[in-house]
């Protein structure tokens, strides 16, 4: 199994507090979202790799190689920080051949690499320019070529996005995609931003206190949360708890709601069940005209109607719960209004027990 | 439009500056207006009326013992700066390390800020003087033969006790200035050139040292001109010819013949001078030397 492989990997703070055991394996060459929220450990995990914050137990490996117990220097770990951490006294091409220079190679091979280096993250004609001369966007991409001239076999970004404005973020996120997917280097970044984790990673990893909650793709940690705590950070709004009543059935607050995922299998008649079921899952209806028997239909009131850009975001109430629903805004349906909320058995998710508290 | 409450904030800002500006007026632009005026010849209350006249300065001026005046003013005042400045890197840098008992030293290093340079020249006189404590040990041990035997550290021509009582108080004054400034900095810089496959030494000259020269400068500057114009650590430690300029000073202030105290002034005003020369040369060169590496 080439790639990154961290088992029960821990550390410790001065004050006594652990993070850990972290345990995950990342495909060579693939992308992994770290994400969590503050104080999560996802920061303090990037800087155990690279080994800025000193393991207390666990190993970790690299191509079944132990690089936990190597020098930092020769690890082939490259880390962007979250501000960039750029040299303020060197100029563009200095900071980008920094590493170059310090390991003492030729100037031939150092100009060499900076030309390939700067052409691949479209810094040509900034090179001597410095670092308080360069936008948000022009920094990220300085710090991400520093790096990756280097050749370093992982690339670690911590919070890639965060210190650049909202129109470079959605660009920036394309570019460290498509430059990740072009050298094929294997990559662990750290969000706490969901849309940011979804739309980059191959794999997501779901931090919470120190400790993984949840690893998967994209679609698993969005649709298949496999604890509460994770589906509330993943935005699931509509969390409802019931009792089990017959097969894939499941008796709600807004009524008898069928599933069709294979945890309630488990289950018998009479025990507790929390469903999840996504916004954007739910359509919201004027009338009940529905002719898919598939489906499920439920009455609602409109309560709040809010409009974000392209999408709607409603809040109803049905029986004694209250649902988020988020749909086109296309269709507008006004406060107070009777509705029927019609979704799917197959985007009904019942949640573990064990996370049911 | 400038708003009426931007106004009041302006005006309440500049009366808010007031004090400093009287005390800064009275005491030190007065000081030296008078201390130039008298240089210059007025000094009514000596019975010296000429004013203008330069014959004061140009007493000094022509005084063989100038040069060697200046020069030994400007040893007390470099090789301390240059020294302390190195032992501060040091220290500073090391303090901002993880160690055990860092909370101790962080502690014990700010002592001599708040001790006043004569307790220093005390300590000194105390341990490394002929009869001092050191002295008296070495003999006890039998390492030399007479407490008069101890090497002399004091009142000899490289200045040894001043230079130890100005490190003793100013290396803590100048580790303070840098090592505030490296936890204002934070570390993510040099953990990056780590990364880059930096060694210890490259962080430290070509990460460390670039970021801390700022606070290098401005400290250095501030202990170069006290020592440039420092006057009791020379005068009790000094070894007596040739003085500094300051000592050289206040011997012809306190002659019994008033008529030298013009003379006395025009010294003052000449280190003045230099200083404020040396200082403005030591800023120009800085300043080059920051916009030839692109940061002004």
């Amino acid at each position: 199994m080439d790639g990154l492989r961290l088992e029960k990997v821990k550390t410790a703070f001065d004050n006594g507090d652990e993070i850990g055991p972290v345990s995950f394996y990342l495909p060579k060459g693939e992308m992994m979202a770290l994400l969590g929220a503050s104080g999560s450990g996802k920061t303090t995990t990037l800087r155990m790799i690279a080994g800025l914050s000193p393991l207390t137990e666990g190993q970790f490996f690299f191509n079944k190689t132990d690089i936990s117990s190597l020098p930092v220097r020769l690890r082939k770990v490259g880390m962007v920080f979250q501000n960039f951490a750029l040299f303020p006294h060197l100029n563009v091409s200095n900071n980008i051949s920094f590493g170059l220079r310090m390991e003492g190679k030729s100037t031939e091979f150092i100009q060499k690499k900076l030309d390939w280096i700067i052409n691949k993250t479209h810094l040509n004609g900034l090179e001597t320019r410095f670092v308080h001369e360069l936008s948000g966007g022009q920094k990220q991409r300085v710090a991400l070529a520093r790096t990756l001239v280097k050749d370093p076999d992982i690339l670690l970004l911590d919070e890639p996005l965060s210190n650049l404005d909202a129109n470079l973020r959605e660009e920036m996120a394309l570019f460290i995609r498509e430059l990740q997917r072009d050298l094929g280097i294997t990559t662990l970044f750290v969000t706490h931003d969901q849309e940011e984790a979804l739309m980059l990673a191959d794999q997501v990893v779901v931090m919470d206190q120190g400790n993984i909650l949840q690893q998967g793709t994209p679609v698993d940690i969005f649709e298949r949360p496999t604890s509460k705590r994770v589906a509330e950070f993943m935005g699931a709004l509509n969390l409802l708890p019931g009792k089990v009543v017959g097969p894939k059935t499941v008796d709600c607050d807004i009524g008898a709601i069928t599933v069709s995922n294979m945890l309630l299998d488990q289950k018998n008649v009479g025990d507790a069940a929390t469903l999840m079921i996504r916004p954007e899952h739910i359509r919201i209806d004027t009338n009940s005209g529905n002719n898919d028997i598939e489906m499920q239909s439920f009455p609602a009131v409109v309560t709040s109607a809010r409009y974000q850009g392209g999408i709607m975001s409603y809040r109803v109430a049905s029986g004694q719960s209250e649902l988020s629903v988020r749909q086109d805004s296309r269709v507008r349906i006004a406060v107070g209004h009777d509705v029927f909320l019609t979704f799917s058995p197959n985007h009904v998710w019942s949640l573990p027990d064990d996370t049911l508290q | 439009m400038r708003q009426p409450h931007a106004k009041n904030g302006n005006l309440k800002s500049l009366l808010g500056l007031i004090p400093a500006t009287v005390v800064m007026l009275v005491f030190f632009v007065g000081a030296l207006l008078l201390c130039i005026v008298q240089s210059l010849g007025y000094a009514p209350q000596y019975g010296i009326n000429q004013f203008p006249t330069f014959q004061y300065y140009q007493a000094f001026l022509h005084d063989d013992g100038l040069w060697n005046s200046l020069g030994l003013t400007f040893y007390y005042a470099v090789v301390p700066t240059l020294i302390g400045a190195a032992l501060s890197l040091f220290l500073s840098v090391a303090f901002a390390k993880a160690f055990k008992g860092r909370g101790f030293a962080l502690f014990v290093y700010k002592i001599p800020l708040a001790v006043p340079y004569l307790v220093g020249v005390s300590i000194v006189i105390l341990l490394f003087a002929n009869g001092g404590l050191f002295a008296r040990f070495f003999y006890a041990i039998g390492v030399i033969s007479s407490p008069g035997d101890f090497p002399r550290f004091l009142q000899n021509a490289e200045g040894w006790g001043i230079m130890m009582v100005y490190l003793w108080k100013q290396v803590p004054f100048m580790t303070m200035m840098l090592y505030s400034n490296l936890l204002v900095l934070g570390r993510e810089e040099e953990e990056s050139a780590l990364l880059l496959g930096a060694s210890s030494l490259q962080i430290f000259f070509y990460v460390t040292l670039p970021r801390l020269m700022p606070a290098l400068v401005g400290s250095t500057l501030i202990i170069f001109a006290f020592n440039f114009g420092s006057f009791e650590v020379p005068f009790i430690l000094g070894a007596g010819y040739p003085n500094t300029l300051t000592v050289e000073a206040w011997r012809l202030f306190d002659d019994a013949d008033y008529a030298r105290r013009p003379e006395a002034m025009a010294i003052v005003t000449f280190v003045t001078f230099v200083s404020s020369l040396s200082i403005l040369a030591y800023l120009v060169l800085y300043r080059r030397f920051e916009r030839k590496r692109g940061r002004v």
